[in-house]
């Protein structure tokens, strides 16, 4: 970690400061806002920045440029932002309790949870409102969670092993699900399903902002909290316990913290593959941390890789929209690959 | 006297548009979405389904402006069935092109200036999107009456007029055809389909069902129990239950976008069957149909009409045994 030490009164006031650390988290900050800028300018209908800046204060050059800019570009930004945000933090969480670099929400069947309880709702009751979505996904993403966790802990000794692998298989096995019910339920359905499935961060609304921005709020102070027992939980349960944490209390708990996390982004816009997966190992790469500033690296490279590729997917070849879940994986993969050769490159991984 | 006056206003608000609600040159519209003021005349209509939605609309001369489309093999957007049946796409038509199934472009309608946009229940998804350019209606697909669906679009799109006057043609071609062939009546048919060396019937096949049904034929007791059992379009079986498939007609069809020629369904069939032709005596006696998909799925009036006439001589040409 590279840091700076500030020393007063000639030592006993001393504070390590992980200035790369922070000024690598400046620049994600700026670049996030640089490209929320950037998702107000750039689209199908021509708005420049001085027509944007207008709008933005009132004074928009045409009722279809205040549309545009705030019914469809804002809040579709902000959903971007925050649910890969979201995504991020719950796989660092993840990653961080299963001491696995693969664990990701979409892994161990959080995210298929999520997506087969929504799934089942509209092809079994499609009258049903989409405001039920987030409670779904929250109960789906929870109980397969519960499940892969009693299965994992059946016996003792690896069970973080056992919680990946148990995952993989659930996550497998929901996923038949879901396409069973998407083949063989009614096709109109299924279609509407289907669109869900792909992440739908084009039809995000002022209404998902709130909740995403209700959902980061609350889980901001749990996050700090969280960032002294999975310290700890990094090296080991044995060492945990001697550090007085107690680890099963907390794995739970870390647990259900990502979770909700990766539940409630799913409920916002479907599920985003890839992003709780790479976001942190990203973050790690480009600037070693704690455990508490790397969570923040982390939600802010996941928040600039989700909004970047819904802009990209958007603008690229508009009209036609490139899912975000799409865009993701084509930008997320090579930098991950890039990172990975360029660590090797320098250490061993 | 405090709570009356609380208790009126939320009635008020809880009340749908009328006609009163609605600003000079609009009317108020009835869809799935509850009641939206739309214009009396619309000028600048998008519609958010190529085949179905934006098809009626070109068929009755609405005006417009914007479609839903689909990519072809190289990346083009064009608007299926509306290509082949009235010969129009994105380059020449002036219709603009907003996107594919679940992932439209708002902007690029937002763009257009729409004054209405006409879409389906599956479009509602993304209602307060749509509702945020312009009025936003979405009409029912699936009740008895299939045709019911072209006819409200015709009504939201100011053009009912249009509609009724195709109509009243449609069924007085329909009963000449009636007239013309009596025998066609109680005939039964089977509408089947090889693909990928599986065997699909169907108990809905679009415009080719009711024309079917309108001439007096009638579906196999399989395809009558996928219908009562709601099953929309069709249903993969065994290939062992072909004998079941015994009807006076059968009925293909070959797709005309993906390269298909006449001879493909029966080659389908052979490749997976080779027997299948002399256990179906329908096949076997020349009764075996095959008609275009991209004309048998649809329910606009020349679909319809082309249905009508295809099926007709067809039927005609070997009549099924009294």
């Amino acid at each position: 970690m590279t840091g700076t030490t500030w020393q007063r009164l000639d030592g006993p006031v001393t504070f390590a400061l992980p200035t790369r650390a922070l000024t690598v988290l400046v620049l994600l900050v700026a670049t996030n806002i640089a490209v929320l800028v950037a998702s107000f300018m750039f689209g199908s209908y021509p708005i420049d920045l001085p027509g944007v800046l207008a709008t933005l204060v009132g004074n928009a050059p045409s009722e279809t440029a205040e549309t545009v800019v705030w019914n469809l570009r804002f809040p579709r930004s902000l959903a971007a932002m925050m649910t890969g945000a979201l995504f991020a933090l719950s796989g660092a969480v993840l990653q961080n309790i299963t001491r696995n670099p693969l664990a990701d929400p979409s892994l161990v069947g959080v995210s298929q949870g999520a997506g087969f309880a929504v799934v089942a709702a509209m092809i079994a009751f499609p009258d049903m409102g989409s405001v039920w979505r987030p409670a779904l996904a929250f109960a789906g993403a929870l109980a397969v969670a519960a499940l892969i966790q009693w299965i994992a802990m059946q016996r003792t000794g690896g069970a973080t092993m056992r919680f990946i692998l148990t995952g993989i298989g659930v996550a497998a096995f929901i996923s038949a699900g879901t396409n069973a019910l998407l083949t063989y339920g009614d096709i109109d359905r299924a279609l509407a399903a289907l669109g869900w499935l792909a992440g739908s961060i084009h039809a995000a609304r002022w209404g998902e902002v709130w909740s995403l921005a209700f959902c980061l709020a609350l889980c901001a102070p749990i996050l700090i909290w969280a960032a002294r027992p999975m310290t700890a939980l990094q090296f080991g349960p044995d060492i945990a316990t001697g550090f007085g944490v107690a680890v099963r209390r907390n794995r739970i708990a870390l647990i259900t913290l990502s979770v909700a996390l990766a539940a409630f982004a799913v409920a916002a816009v479907g599920p985003l593959g890839f992003v709780g997966l790479v976001a942190p190992h990203i973050a790690r790469r480009i600037a070693r941390a704690g455990v508490g500033l790397h969570l923040a690296l982390t939600g802010a490279t996941g928040a600039l890789m989700v909004s970047l590729a819904d802009l990209l997917g958007r603008t690229l070849f508009a009209p036609v929209q490139i899912p975000a879940g799409l865009m993701t994986a084509l930008i997320g993969v090579p930098l991950f690959v890039w990172l990975i050769l360029r660590s090797q490159a320098r250490t061993q991984l | 006297m405090k709570m009356f006056v609380i208790a009126t206003t939320l009635a008020a608000l809880a009340l749908p548009a009328t006609a009163q609600d609605c600003a000079k040159d609009q009317r108020a519209f009835d869809h799935l979405g509850g009641t939206a003021c739309i214009p009396e005349d619309p000028q600048r209509i998008v519609g958010l389904h190529d085949q179905s939605v934006t098809l009626t609309l070109v068929e009755i001369g609405a005006k417009v402006v914007g479609s839903h489309g689909r990519l072809n093999d190289a990346g083009a957007p064009y608007m299926r069935s509306v290509d082949m049946i009235f010969g129009l796409d994105f380059e020449t038509s002036g219709i603009g092109f907003v996107g594919t199934f679940n992932a439209m472009d708002f902007e690029a309608i937002a763009a257009l200036e729409p004054d209405l946009i006409i879409g389906r229940k599956l479009e509602m998804e993304a209602r307060a999107q749509y509702e945020a350019i312009a009025p936003s209606v979405f009409i029912a697909q699936g009740g008895p009456d299939p045709l019911a669906f072209g006819r409200d679009i015709a009504d939201a799109a100011g053009h009912l007029s249009v509609w009724e006057a195709m109509h009243a043609t449609y069924q007085a071609n329909l009963d000449r055809a009636r007239a013309a062939f009596p025998a066609a009546q109680g005939a039964s048919y089977a509408k089947i389909q090889m693909y990928d060396n599986k065997l699909e019937v169907y108990a809905n096949y679009g415009g080719l069902t009711k024309v079917l049904a309108n001439l007096g034929l009638i579906r196999i007791p399989m395809a009558e129990d996928m219908a009562a059992r709601g099953v929309i379009w069709g249903e993969e079986i065994s290939l062992e239950v072909l004998p079941e498939l015994q009807a006076d007609y059968l009925f293909d069809t070959y797709t005309i976008a993906y390269g298909d020629t006449l001879a493909d369904p029966r080659a389908r069939f052979e490749a997976a069957l080779p027997s299948w032709c002399r256990v179906l005596t329908a096949c076997a006696e020349g009764r075996y149909i095959v008609l275009p998909r991209e004309i048998s799925t649809g329910y606009s009036f020349r679909q319809l009409d082309m249905l009508l006439h295809l099926i007709t001589t067809h039927v005609a040409r070997v009549p099924a045994p009294s």
